[in-house]
């Protein structure tokens, strides 16, 4: 095994000792399991080079290089971020998790071949199913099974989609495929489920908010973007990827404007993004995986930290409905300063990190030929503003509760977590020369000139503007109450239940009838049991009939094949 | 007293859709005079149609409260 992999194992050995540790004992380890990986890493990782491991008569190998250090320092950070949150609250389950999940992540991005990635991929749906559950609720549990569901499904995909491209291609190694390549779409598929395609999304708005203030934070960190990691690898410049992105970004729009739960608004929120970084992929160019990359980082900090400052609300308001809440801006002034940079850093506001990275993917659509989805995408950034600014910050923190309570702020460790991400990215923002390794890829292009930033105001300004005029004249968003939106969830949670319900019947009364039909021709009933009536003699004009039956079902279907 | 904040909302808007006119690009979209202004306005208007048109449609009426 390669020495290289040891950042990885000290995650998995730091999950296992916090799990059978516990107390004080294990929040202290989850914080310093990210610092000793991340020396380790610093020790161990001579910079871009593969390694090769040999088992059985197989080479399973590791791939080091810009992208893949980027993505693993992330997740050294997120799990230091979130065991730093967690101080005080967290419990072993959950700790233990989240360690695991890291590790998991960071074991994928370095994988130089997809049977490493497989190996991955699959712990990282045990471990995020162990941070679903971590909730605690029946609700979590359900979500956890259903996410777990979808989790295996892409892995099962993954494998069958591997296993046809290497045994056609003969090769294993992980790296651009391509849609043409056999088993490719299989690939693309599992990818899809992960990254939370259209249609194949619903578990992250299902599952995400279950999870607890910490695991919910974690959770937006690894498995979205280990799918959009093997995406930029595999499928960098498929075009359908952009149609796919755009779609992906449109379509949670209306449910982020009308959830009551503000942690499915973000969990919707959060797919907006990650559709804007998968028609960059489509695009490919240097310029767009560049703009993936620091993407990924940003979207990562200001996604933990909404997730974080919702969290603090669960943890002392004891609800995140946004029909429940109201005035907390009085009583968690730090918080509430604290979420407001997460909100402009998420619409890209110039002066945090996701201002350059934004400009990046956006101006990869524009110089890859697609300006009606720049368009779009732009006027997203405005929005960002409305979906989460109108419906987080307003509605939970400004607006006049429904029924005055009294929280306090947020505990210091929380807050000292939200503040490290601020810090970084503002950081980011104001010294943006420090994000230049951020951009793997090489790319030079430069959004901060004076048509980029004013033209970033203006959208967020007039968005505003033109919502609280809109309001003013009574079309404004509707207050928020609860209810269930019909979205593609239904599908499983409804319409295959239903279905599956009316086969069911269906095949009973088919076998009522038929029951009905051999009694009443004369047969021995066998004491009311099918198999009893099955077994007796049959008559050879009845049997000649139905294989006749049977030989005509398979003529037509066999027609029918060709 | 109330709509002050508006009133600088406005200020703040209209000076930077000014400043807006003095950082053009030379060609593409961004050529166009108020391309952002009028982006974010057309954004926020078809989003608040959609979510009037889409809501009672897409409204379960709580019907799957008892899914889990």
């Amino acid at each position: 095994m390669p020495i290289e992999l040891l950042p990885v194992l000290i995650f998995f050995a730091g999950a296992l000792a916090v799990a059978f540790i516990g107390g004080r004992g294990a929040a202290a380890i989850a914080v310093l399991t990210p610092l000793v990986a991340g020396w380790s890493a610093w020790q161990t990782w001579p910079g871009e080079a593969t390694f090769l491991w040999p088992v059985m008569d197989y080479h399973l190998s590791l791939r080091l290089d810009g992208m893949a250090l980027v993505f693993a320092g992330l997740f050294h950070v997120a799990a230091l971020l979130a065991a730093i949150y967690a101080l005080g609250h967290g419990r072993r389950l959950e700790l233990a998790a989240m360690l695991g999940y890291c590790g998991a992540g960071m074991g994928a991005v370095l994988a130089g071949d997809w049977l490493t990635l497989f190996i991955f991929w699959e712990l990282i749906a045990l471990n995020g199913v162990l941070l679903v559950w971590a909730g605690g609720t029946s609700q979590a549990v359900a979500a956890g099974i259903r996410y777990l569901v979808f989790q295996v499904t892409s892995g099962v995909t993954l494998l069958g989609g591997i296993l046809w491209y290497g045994s056609t291609t003969g090769s294993f190694e992980f790296g651009q495929t391509g849609l043409a390549a056999p088993g490719a779409w299989m690939i693309l598929i599992a990818c899809g489920i992960k990254t939370g395609f259209p249609l194949l999304h619903s578990w992250i708005v299902d599952a995400y908010p279950r999870s607890t203030a910490m695991g919910s934070a974690i959770l937006v960190a690894v498995t979205t973007k280990v799918g959009i990691y093997v995406l930029a690898r595999a499928f960098a410049g498929e075009a359908l990827l952009v149609w796919v992105g755009l779609i992906m970004a449109l379509w949670p729009l209306f449910y982020a404007m009308v959830e009551n739960d503000l942690r499915r608004v973000l969990a919707y929120t959060l797919m907006v993004q990650l559709g804007v970084m998968v028609a960059a992929i489509g695009v490919g160019s240097d310029l767009a995986l560049d703009g993936v990359t620091m993407h990924v980082v940003m979207d990562v900090l200001f996604k933990m930290l909404l997730f974080m400052v919702l969290g603090v609300v669960l943890l002392r308001a004891g609800t995140t409905r946004a029909s429940e809440l109201g005035g907390l801006a009085r009583m968690m002034p730090v918080t509430t300063a604290l979420l407001i940079v997460g909100v402009l850093a998420n619409a890209g506001m110039p002066g945090t990190g996701a201002f350059e990275s934004k400009k990046l993917l956006m101006a990869s659509l524009e110089y890859g030929g697609y300006t009606g989805v720049w368009l779009v995408m732009m006027s997203l950034s405005g929005l960002g503003m409305l979906y989460i600014g109108l419906r987080v910050v307003w509605q939970g923190f400004f607006q006049e509760p429904a029924e005055p309570r009294q929280v306090r702020e947020a505990p210091w460790p929380m807050l000292l977590a939200m503040g490290l991400i601020v810090a970084g990215l503002l950081v980011a923002g104001f010294w943006p020369a420090l994000t230049d390794g951020l951009r793997v890829f090489g790319s030079t292009y430069d959004p901060f000139n004076g048509l980029k930033i004013v033209g970033q105001l203006q959208l967020l300004v007039w968005a505003v503007l033109a919502y609280v005029l809109l309001s003013r004249i009574g079309l404004g968003v509707p207050a928020p109450r609860d209810g269930a939106w019909l979205d593609s969830e239904w599908i499983y949670r409804r319409a295959i239940p239903a279905t599956a319900g009316r086969i069911r019947n269906g095949l009973g009364r088919l076998r009522d009838l038929a029951w009905h039909v051999l009694t009443h021709r004369g047969y021995r009933a066998g004491d009311g049991r099918l198999s009893d009536t099955l077994s007796k003699s049959w008559p050879t004009g009845s049997m000649a009939l139905w294989v006749a039956v049977l030989l005509a079902v398979l003529l037509v279907f066999g027609l029918g094949e060709n | 007293m109330r709509s002050l904040p508006l009133v600088w909302l406005v200020l703040t808007a209209l000076a930077l859709a000014g400043a807006g006119l003095f950082f053009r690009a030379e060609s593409g979209p961004e050529a166009i005079p108020f391309v952002h202004p009028l982006l974010a306005i057309l954004a926020v208007t078809v989003l608040l149609m959609a979510v009037r048109i889409l809501k009672p449609l897409l409204d379960r009426n709580s019907d799957d409260h008892d899914a889990d």
